[in-house]
């Protein structure tokens, strides 16, 4: 009996070991999956890039303050002379993530503290999904409504006071920007505010200050690492930010600080070099790698100081 | 679970915009003239001019539609971009039929036999307006080619015999009878047709009326092309792509911008905006058709002669755009603003195509 | 706050005021993004609503043999591409006697769909025996006679040459809507037709199933990739320096801007593999690419 019930016992463990490895294999693999992909973005970018680098000096790239990319076709016919410096491109992108900032930050944190703080659990339990609903929304249907609404309202409204706002306004697109970013930073923030310790709170509220000074004057401070963390998480999200620019903001590249001119950006700049002709031996194709991989530096840049910031901010308090 | 299927939606749509671009050709230096092998396909596919894209969507659907053969797949990508693409090789990947609205030109025919395709079969079918026009919410404009050139150019005659950079902001300096408004004109890209078509019709036609530009003409070719083709890069004049729809909506949104497009989707948007009146001549029906017009040019589209047999349905195709019912006067095509053949021409196309003749450049 | 604080002293009326105040600054910041997302779907509704009727004619035609099949094949392709034309004009004719010449009958062949010819050659093909009968269709209106009567486009304030639709036309589309043979009706095209050069006949068909087909894929992709990943993380990895390089990574590609992935799938993906471009296939695995760090990292929180 027992001589029987012991063959089968290792039996089975042995069976179910090489499974238990087959299952793992698999499983590292898959994870794997997520450093080829890094890779992958990695090399595309930067190999095209290189290509580009040979034809254009990394200087004039870097430091140039044209962009003419539309360069001739064909021998026999005349094109721009394909300037291609990214600076104009890079105010365009800040000018508008700058805008949208303005909008989203402050309606962003005070929403958050408002609901983290103030709010009673009906008014949460309402509005929270509904902030939420925000961030659902596709943003091409963000895109299509600043270039519809939005910015025909705004330059008839600046035609009203005198002023001549261009129908593509940075304003434009970095206020519908401003809102779809709302419930990013409301959501990362309400995160943050909650994990400052009661205990601190209370402190305040011993010493006699009111519910609002206590979040002025002592949550928000110490939630600041956090908040500025999700804050920069915003930025980086609004500099990659593809559709709403594409419908909503110029073509044209402009180095102003304007928010009435129109402006173009990065994303706007690889998605027109993509569409058409693509030669991949082409400055003009090899270009919108180039962007990407100013742009993927740029946002992962960001990245690694917001999580950094997050993470110590989370070290302290944990 | 909903925001994931919503974040992809999200992406999706961002793919949309940047995946609408066509492949890469890999150039393929040798092809042999061995049998096409486009065994795989059943379903014809064209590229090219952004201008011939509604005329050939039509008869595409209209083709589809009433026959047994698959809808063919169009994509606007530019006549220079179309050209290039089918010349590119022989076989699946690339596309049997190109708009153009302009013709073919020697060095693209060179790069197509280099690439294995000796026989193309040119149609042409029909003509075309380009047309200068700003949205109706503003006065039309009325303008002599010259004035149009001095607007648009990258270098101007400086009054003494040279030239000088164009330094002409608003329309009031090139002549006080014009209006005070800022220069700002929305074009095609160097891969569009409509662009190679405007810079040869109406920018050299303006350049022409300078005596010494027009003596360069013999004496210095290559610096009389680059003094008339070359069109400025500053903020006067916008690469809106080759969407010609996007062009019209934004002179919609902006009436002090004019934009340069064929006279098709100034018919189809009449009601919106306006054509300019250029040489005393109006950019109309009659005007383009009879000649009068001076930015008029004709459109074709191309054949690969050996993928005729090969992919279903192309001679039936051709066949279809060349009809009656089709190009003709009182085709469904000259509805959206195609200006047809008179009937004498167009029925010797007709005879031509049916022959199966191949291109010859004279 | 309890009222007897409130009355000790100014400063602390004024502390309580700061108070009230600032909760207001949270509502007020909360319901700006409410209405603007209320207005949001209010000004999209409101533009998009109408596409979801379409104007509809009726017209009394006979399916003659002569005009439609004079060889009697009853070959499909025939019946498909005979012309349609005349016999719709005959039934149209009916109630617009007047329209003789040439001019005339093309103008009132145009309150006319483009597609209603091809509509009616479906039909035949689709059921022979129509020939020879004399029935009551209801075929598509086109999109300037559609916008006429759904109220955009007024009469009185556009000038007639800047129209594309006549005076008479207007009238005789008058005429048809008394004899309640106009009408709107629930657009089932919109949903059962893909793109067209007609405004009329198009449909979100072809873009649906696009998106269907490309979510699937980056579904049965991502999901099943991304769940094994967080299990293996939460459940198996040991500290090691290949977990934390993964782990990194998950976190800085959740961050990367959504069009780098699409150059990747670009150049890696079309330029490299060769993939067959515009394919639900390759928009699939670019999605999922792109979608799965964010499924690890909520997975691994559950």
């Amino acid at each position: 009996m027992e001589l029987s019930q012991d063959l089968t016992l290792r039996r089975a463990s042995r069976s179910s070991q090489i499974r238990e490895y087959a299952i793992q294999g698999a499983l590292i693999a898959c994870s794997l999956v997520a450093i080829f992909t890094t890779i992958g973005i990695v090399a595309s970018l930067a190999f095209e890039a290189i290509r580009f680098f040979a034809k254009i000096p990394i200087g004039s790239f870097l430091f140039g303050l044209e962009w003419s990319p539309q360069t001739a076709i064909r021998a026999d016919q005349v094109g721009a002379t394909g300037a291609f410096g990214i600076l104009p491109l890079l105010t365009g992108t800040l000018l508008i993530s700058f805008i949208a900032m303005s909008v989203a930050t402050p309606l962003g944190l005070l929403s958050a503290v408002y609901l983290a703080e103030f709010a009673n659990t009906k008014t949460r339990n309402i509005v929270k999904p509904m902030l939420e609903l925000l961030a659902g929304i596709p943003t091409v249907v963000y895109g299509f409504f600043a270039a519809l609404v939005v910015a025909p309202l705004i330059r008839g409204g600046g035609a009203e006071v005198g002023l001549q706002i261009s129908s593509e306004s940075a304003l434009a697109a970095g206020s519908v920007m401003g809102i779809m970013l709302v419930p990013f930073i409301s959501s990362l923030s309400d995160d943050v505010i909650n994990a400052v310790p009661q205990a601190l709170r209370d402190a305040s509220y011993g010493m006699g200050a009111t519910h609002t000074e206590t979040v002025t004057q002592v949550v928000l401070p110490a939630a600041t690492p956090g908040i500025i963390g999700s804050l920069l998480l915003a930025i980086s999200r609004a500099i990659g930010e593809t559709m709403i620019v594409v419908m909503a903001a110029g073509l044209a590249a402009n180095l102003t600080a304007n928010p009435f001119e129109a402006v173009t950006t990065m994303t706007v700049q690889i998605v027109t070099l993509l569409t058409g002709d693509q030669e991949f031996d082409s400055a003009k194709t090899l270009a919108a790698f180039a962007i990407a991989l100013y742009l993927l530096v740029l946002t992962l840049g960001l990245n690694i100081v917001a999580l950094k910031l997050v993470d110590k901010y989370k070290k302290k308090y944990a | 679970m909903m925001k994931k299927l919503l974040l992809c939606s999200v992406v999706a749509f961002g793919l949309t915009a940047c995946g609408g671009g066509d492949a890469p050709s890999g150039d393929t230096p040798s092809a042999t003239k061995a049998a096409v092998t486009t065994s795989g396909r059943d379903q014809i596919k064209i590229v090219g001019s952004s201008t011939v894209y509604p005329f050939s969507t039509t008869v595409a659907e209209n083709f589809g539609r009433s026959t047994s053969f698959k809808t063919p797949i169009v994509e606007s990508t530019g006549s220079g971009g179309g050209l290039k693409l089918f010349c590119s090789g022989v076989g699946e990947n690339h596309p049997d039929i190109t708009n153009a609205s302009r013709r073919i030109k020697k060095s693209e025919v060179d790069r197509c036999a280099e690439n294995g395709i000796d026989d193309i079969i040119e149609v042409k079918i029909g003509y075309d307006g380009i047309v200068l026009a700003n949205s109706r919410k503003s006065d039309q404009y009325n303008i002599t080619l010259q004035q149009l050139y001095l607007a648009l150019a990258k270098d101007i005659p400086n009054g003494n015999g040279g030239t000088k950079p164009n330094d002409n902001e608003m329309w009031s300096d090139i002549d006080s009878s014009l209006p005070n408004i800022k220069i700002e004109i929305l074009g095609p890209p160097p891969t569009s047709g409509t662009r190679d078509a405007f810079v040869e019709l109406a920018m050299e036609g303006g350049c022409k009326t300078f005596d010494f530009i027009k003596d360069m003409k013999s004496s210095d070719k290559a610096m009389y092309k680059s003094l008339c083709h070359t069109i400025r890069e500053d903020d006067n004049f916008v690469e809106a792509g080759e969407n010609d729809n996007l062009i019209v909506n934004k002179l919609n949104a902006n009436p002090d911008a004019l934009g340069i497009f064929g006279y098709s989707f100034l018919e189809q948007n009449a009601d919106s905006v306006q054509g300019t009146i250029i040489d005393g001549v109006s950019p109309t029906f009659e005007n383009i058709s009879d000649g009068s017009y001076p930015v008029s040019r004709s459109l074709y589209f191309y054949v690969k002669k050996d993928n005729i047999g090969v992919v279903p349905g192309i001679q039936e195709y051709v066949l279809e755009f060349l009809s009656d019912r089709a190009s003709g006067d009182d085709g469904y095509l000259a509805e959206k603003g195609l200006i047809p053949m008179l009937p004498a021409e167009h029925k010797q196309w007709e005879a031509k195509v049916e022959k199966l003749e191949p291109l010859s450049l004279n | 706050m309890p009222d007897y604080l409130l009355t000790t002293s100014p400063q602390m009326a004024k502390r309580h005021a700061r108070h009230k105040r600032f909760q207001w600054y949270g509502r007020i910041a909360i319901g700006i993004s409410i209405s603007f997302m209320l207005l949001m779907f209010t000004a999209i509704f409101f533009r998009g609503i109408g596409a979801f009727q379409k104007t509809m004619v009726a017209v009394d035609v006979k399916f003659t043999e002569s005009q439609i099949d004079p060889s009697g094949t009853r070959d499909e392709a025939t019946l498909k591409q005979a012309n349609y034309k005349p016999i719709l004009l005959q039934g149209l004719q009916q109630l617009v006697p007047e329209a003789t010449d040439r001019r005339e009958r093309n103008q009132l062949y145009k309150i006319l769909s483009n597609g209603a010819a091809f509509d009616l050659g479906e039909r035949v093909a689709n059921d022979p025996d129509l020939i020879g009968t004399s029935k009551r269709v209801w075929v598509a209106a086109s999109s300037e006679v559609d916008l006429y009567v759904k109220g955009k486009i007024d009469p009185v304030e556009i000038p007639e040459d800047l129209r594309r639709l006549k005076d008479q036309d207007i009238a005789w589309v008058e005429r048809f809507r008394e004899s309640g043979q106009l009408k709107k009706k629930f657009n089932t095209t919109f949903f059962t037709t893909g793109d067209s050069r007609e405004p009329e006949m198009a449909g979100i068909l072809s873009a649906a199933l696009g998106s269907f087909f490309s979510l699937l894929i980056c579904f049965l992709i991502a999901f099943p990739l991304g769940i094994l990943t967080a299990v293996y993380l939460e459940e198996y990895a040991k500290k090691s320096r290949l977990t934390d390089m993964i782990e990194v990574n998950i976190n800085n590609l959740a961050a990367v801007p959504s069009i780098v992935f699409g150059l990747l799938g670009l150049a890696i993906f079309l330029n490299f593999f060769n993939l067959p471009r515009s394919t639900p296939l390759v928009g699939g695995m670019v999605l999922a690419l792109m979608t799965l760090p964010t499924i690890i990292i909520a997975s691994r929180s559950i």
